[in-house]
């Protein structure tokens, strides 16, 4: 390989006002101290996993349909469709997510024959993060679920349409205040962002760069 | 079975020439690019520009020697930049998809849903090649057996009208005295050649290479245009693809 090729920088769809790399990442540098934000942590690993609903490897990951919750890694398992989990883990640990996931296959595999996939989708989607006490009011201008605490509680995840777009939405709250993960197909990123930027304009949303207090590390 | 899209995993380009492989040499980690190691219609994974994880496709809609790589999307401005650097002394530059067209036109390589429609069958869109109808059964199996048997279908073929300048607008019919005969799928001015070629669908009986049949321009001329002998105007033998 030329001498001349720089070292490899992953860019997400969503583009950032002030461009920093990070382990690898072209992320967004601003930061805010608005009570409602947004972030594009994209950068974060993301995992597909398929098996039966209730089946071995089902029992493995601990989380039903319609839920969401941290495994013994740290790694976010949303369980966002029936017989399927997106495992959202750390910047730069796919490749040990993978690992991790195609492990637990393997074992469900042997021990109950079921049929599993693994599969890396970290650059094949978007992930926005939404956070503040005003969140559940933004997402009710461009989604019809009810975000009322006693239906979607922390740890809901469930697959709608938001700003019209098909988007698995998992709530993940942070340091006790609302926050939800938004995700969808790479290259509707930049079109969410936006969408939920302009929804949330009448409560002062801001962009947010991952090292504010979403954290890269997905926690 | 479990299907799932990755459609947007992937950032995908296409480095089409004949010095496509002396880039790729310069960017590409951990796959034989010898003709003999990786040849034509072949598959490999590897790094792209310190990239992990691509896949690489010796393989390409042009008829050049040609590489298809799909690399992690997030990366994909990385590769094309580090493959528009290391390709800067070689004369690299980005290529559209009218290009691209011409250059498939000129390999005879069809586009379905602009040489074919809702109504072409598989011996009409030159795909009899890929027909086995000696297998016990397979999908569709009837209906191309039926097609073959009456035989009588349209064929795609090349055209090449007489007046090289003249370049048929695509679906211009292709006319037997006051009757239908076919249509223009597919029209360009060949850069290779220096003049017009064609695709088109035509009546069984006018298929055979030589035939020289009408074209019917928007102004209401008649262009004789010659049904050539194989698809492909420039290089049928496939030397520059398969070099």
């Amino acid at each position: 390989m030329a001498d001349s090729v720089t070292d490899p920088v992953a860019r997400s769809p969503i583009r950032p006002s002030e461009p920093l790399v990070v382990a690898g990442w072209e992320v967004e540098g601003a930061r805010s101290a608005s009570p409602l934000t947004l972030a594009d942590v994209s950068a974060l690993a993301k995992t597909l996993a398929r098996a039966p609903a209730r089946g071995a490897m089902a029992s493995a990951l601990g989380v039903p349909f319609g839920r969401a919750g941290r495994d013994a890694s740290g790694a976010l398992v949303t369980g966002s469709g029936p017989g399927e989990w997106t495992v959202i883990g750390p910047v730069g640990g796919g490749a040990a997510q993978r690992a991790r996931l195609e492990a637990v296959a393997a074992d469900a595999g042997a021990s109950a024959g079921e049929l599993s996939t693994v599969l890396d989708l970290t650059h094949g989607r978007a992930l926005i993060r939404l956070t503040g006490a005003a969140a559940p009011a933004l997402l009710a201008k461009v989604c019809a679920i009810d975000l009322a605490d006693h239906r979607t509680p922390n740890g809901t995840a469930l697959r709608t349409s938001v700003a019209r777009l098909t988007t698995d939405l998992v709530r993940d709250d942070q340091e006790a205040v609302p926050s939800y993960l938004l995700h969808c197909e790479r290259s509707y990123g930049q079109y969410l962002f936006e969408a939920l930027l302009d929804a949330g304009a009448e409560f002062g949303v801001e962009a947010d760069g991952p090292l504010g207090r979403q954290g890269i590390d997905g926690q | 079975m479990h299907l799932t899209p990755v459609t947007t995993s992937y950032a995908s380009m296409n480095v089409a020439g004949p010095r496509s492989r002396d880039l790729l040499r310069r960017v590409v980690s951990g796959v034989d690019l010898d003709p003999e190691a990786f040849g034509y219609m072949q598959v490999r994974m590897g790094q792209v520009a310190g990239v992990d994880e691509c896949v690489l496709w010796r393989i390409g809609f042009t008829g050049e020697l040609s590489y298809e790589l799909h690399v992690p999307a997030s990366f994909g401005r990385h590769v094309w930049e580090a493959l528009m650097s290391a390709g800067a002394d070689l004369g690299v530059g980005p290529f559209g998809v009218e290009a691209q067209r011409i250059l498939r036109l000129e390999k005879g390589h069809l586009i379905v849903g602009q040489d074919t429609d809702g109504l072409t069958r598989g011996f009409s869109a030159g795909l009899g090649w890929a027909i086995k109808l000696d297998k016990p059964d397979f999908a569709g199996k009837p209906e191309l057996a039926w097609q073959a048997a009456a035989g009588d279908y349209p064929r795609l073929v090349a055209l090449q009208p007489a007046d090289g300048s003249v370049v048929p607008p695509e679906a211009s019919q292709i006319v037997e005295g006051m009757e239908i005969a076919g249509r223009v799928t597919s029209s360009r001015m060949s850069p290779a050649l220096g003049r017009s070629i064609c695709l088109g669908q035509v009546a069984a009986h006018l298929a055979e290479p030589g035939t020289v049949v009408e074209v019917l321009l928007p102004d209401g001329r008649r262009v004789p245009a010659r049904v050539m002998e194989q698809l492909a105007h420039f290089d049928p033998e496939g030397e520059r693809q398969r070099g």
